[in-house]
């Protein structure tokens, strides 16, 4: 880029930039904002001291595993392949279930935007920055995905399966 | 706290009374920071309902995780505008698929080599197409393009905003300009293509 274009295109910006100064939320944005705010019932539900976040979180870690022990116990018997999909990470791709059982497989590493994820079945949480991540595909012996999973630190992060 | 001192109070100050529960922090913290957010979308998606929809969500998500905020990690702004991006790709991603997020590989091996003058980017119809050239651009210039030209955040705030490097917020944005540049000398060629006394389009 030459000079000349440089400060033809930030005069046009600063131009475009001033066609919104005045641009705003609608009223209903902030009627809806505060109704929400008054819908949640008690003012403590907003705030958790860290020691109680952590209790919760040990509880909610306990109830995750104890919930995955009983589905992969539920499913060792009836899809072992699934079952041995679980016990090595992966977790399986929702809609796949209608799909022919795993006989053999191999893993692709691959790099994923963010928002795809929950499409996989991963939520990611709204103020989550990290922009893709690793991922190993489980793809069956028909080249279609059966499973997924993380291979970075995305779940401290802000993502939850 | 007064009302008067709660107009005063920082940001942080704000959320931290948000996660305590306290309902006109919360009132404050919109009208302060609502505008922000609404033309970060309304930049990046060009409608303002879907800008409408996004502050909306932001702020709802504000009420329900204020108790997430650390302070030190990053501005107010800065985490309001990162969470409005997170809305805005999902949306976009929702209306357009996934592929068109991050699909300017093939306009960077193009990028302008061109030394013509740019016209006067300042008339209506220079902004006009000068808003469609943003929007046309790949997300990740646009996003730096909104947040560093047009809203004036600094690039680190930027870079907080994104969760990525300065480095990185450089580069992409000197890149988007240099997008931005073809387009708008593209646009002005082809303007002063169908102008040209004598020229007829064809019909074929």
């Amino acid at each position: 880029m030459t000079e000349q274009q440089q400060r033809a295109l930030a005069a046009g910006l600063e131009a475009l930039a001033a066609t919104t100064t005045s641009a705003s939320a609608s009223a209903r944005v902030e009627d809806a904002v505060m109704a929400e705010f008054a819908r949640i019932p008690s003012p403590q539900s907003h705030a958790r001291p860290a020691a109680s976040n952590a209790v919760w979180r040990a509880i909610a870690a306990m109830l995750m595993l104890a919930c995955a022990s009983g589905i992969w116990l539920a499913q060792r018997h009836t899809r072992p392949a699934a079952a041995a999909m679980q016990q090595a990470g992966f977790l399986e791709i929702p809609g796949t279930g209608y799909l022919p059982p795993l006989e053999s497989a191999a893993i692709v590493r691959v790099s994923l935007p963010v928002t795809t994820l929950p499409s996989y079945g991963i939520q990611i949480a709204p103020d989550m920055t990290t922009e893709s991540v690793d991922a190993d595909l489980l793809i069956a012996q028909d080249g279609l995905a059966r499973g997924i999973r993380l291979v970075n630190d995305l779940q401290r992060s802000g993502s939850t399966p | 706290m007064t009302e008067v001192e709660l107009e005063a109070a920082p940001d942080e100050v704000l959320v931290a009374r948000i996660a305590a529960g306290e309902r006109a922090s919360l009132s404050v913290l919109f009208r302060r920071r609502q505008q922000a957010v609404y033309r970060f979308a309304l930049h990046l998606t060009g409608s303002p309902a879907i800008a409408d929809d996004v502050t909306q969500d932001v702020f709802v998500t504000v009420i329900r995780e204020a108790g997430r905020f650390e302070a030190g990690r990053a501005t107010v702004s800065a985490w309001l505008c990162g969470i409005a991006r997170n809305f805005v790709r999902r949306r976009l991603a929702l209306e357009h698929g996934t592929a068109s997020l991050d699909d300017g590989a093939a306009e960077i091996a193009a990028l302008v080599t061109d030394a013509s003058a740019l016209g006067d980017l300042t008339s209506t119809e220079a902004i006009d197409s000068l808003r469609r050239a943003v929007l046309s651009l790949p997300l990740r210039y646009r996003e730096v393009i909104v947040l560093c030209d047009l809203q004036e955040m600094t690039y680190a705030e930027t870079a907080e905003t994104l969760g990525c490097p300065v480095g990185t917020v450089r580069s992409r944005l000197n890149r988007g300009r240099a997008l931005l540049t073809a387009k708008m000398l593209d646009a002005q060629a082809h303007q002063a293509a169908i102008s040209q006394p004598g020229m007829t389009r064809c019909h074929a």
